[in-house]
């Protein structure tokens, strides 16, 4: 299978799983994953602990995160986005602005 | 104080709402080895409790812990696979532990495969040893007793649970 196949199989992401990718460009422990997911949704997206640990496992499973290197304490892991990782956040960017495009012009006709 | 009260796999929620009113009645969850659940008297309060059903292995436990307790989640006691958290009522951010459907979904599944699992796995031994037998002990009386019981009983706990999947699906 090639690699374009490969991303394309964890598309759509889920709005939170897109949150932890993307706050995952720089090493960050689960409560560190949180904060940073409320600052750039401002506010508007809470992760439930469940639901983060939930994710960091199955993305840590898919490659698409890994554990970063330099974590001192060892009950708050760092995660890191993988190259992977970072393939998938862009082609699941690129659909959203696709999608956003083609259908502009009818969400503005009727008054959106 | 200790209680005994037989809450099934998927019944979490209600044995959350029952927790949570105990706290309200003044008596606060210390440990619960199933079917038993040690409470200590407090001053009345209003805790939030939620189960977590651990998907993983638990070579991570410290780790998943202190996720939760970041959180504001308290770790008050284990059973098996089942975590039970709590939170002060009016202090929580968010009420719950997990903060989208799928999430929740997910963990569901995980939780039906594993009753299979154990499901195919005690029918297998039923089938191969306990009622495939000619030894003529006692003891082998009761082993067949307990799997005529325990069968039956998993697969409607499988079907159950298998219901409440298909309602967190809809609702998605």
């Amino acid at each position: 299978m090639d690699i374009n196949e490969n991303v394309k199989e964890y598309l759509p992401l889920t709005e939170a799983t897109y949150y932890i990718l993307i706050s995952l460009i720089k090493p960050l422990h689960g409560y560190g994953i949180m904060q940073n997911v409320e600052d750039i949704s401002k506010g508007e997206v809470t992760l439930g602990p469940g639901t983060l640990y939930g994710a960091l496992n199955k993305l840590e499973k898919k490659g698409l995160i890994m554990k970063a290197e330099n974590t001192e304490d060892s009950r708050r892991k760092n995660y890191v986005i993988t190259e992977f990782g970072k393939l998938v956040i862009i082609e699941e960017y690129k659909r959203l602005n696709e999608l956003i495009k083609c259908s502009k012009n009818i969400i503005k006709s009727i008054g959106g | 104080m200790k209680l005994f009260k037989l809450f099934l796999a998927w019944q979490d929620e209600k044995e959350e709402t029952w927790l949570r009113e105990m706290a309200k009645k003044g008596w606060l969850l210390e440990k619960y080895s199933f079917p038993f659940y040690t409470f200590k008297k407090i001053k009345p309060k209003d805790y939030i409790y939620k189960l977590d059903f651990k998907t993983t292995f638990d070579n991570d436990l410290d780790e998943y812990k202190t996720l939760f307790k970041d959180f504001g989640w308290e770790h008050v006691t284990q059973c098996v696979k089942w975590h039970y958290f709590r939170t002060e009522a009016d202090k929580c951010k968010l009420p719950d532990i997990y903060s989208d459907k799928n999430s929740k979904l997910q963990r569901h599944k995980v939780l039906f495969r594993i009753l299979n699992i154990v499901l195919i796995f005690i029918s297998f031994l039923a089938i191969t040893v306990v009622f495939n037998n000619r030894y003529d002990y006692i003891a082998m009386d009761i082993l067949k007793i307990i799997y005529a019981v325990m069968i039956p009983l998993f697969v409607y706990i499988n079907i159950k649970v298998y219901i409440k999947i298909k309602k967190l699906k809809k609702n998605i």
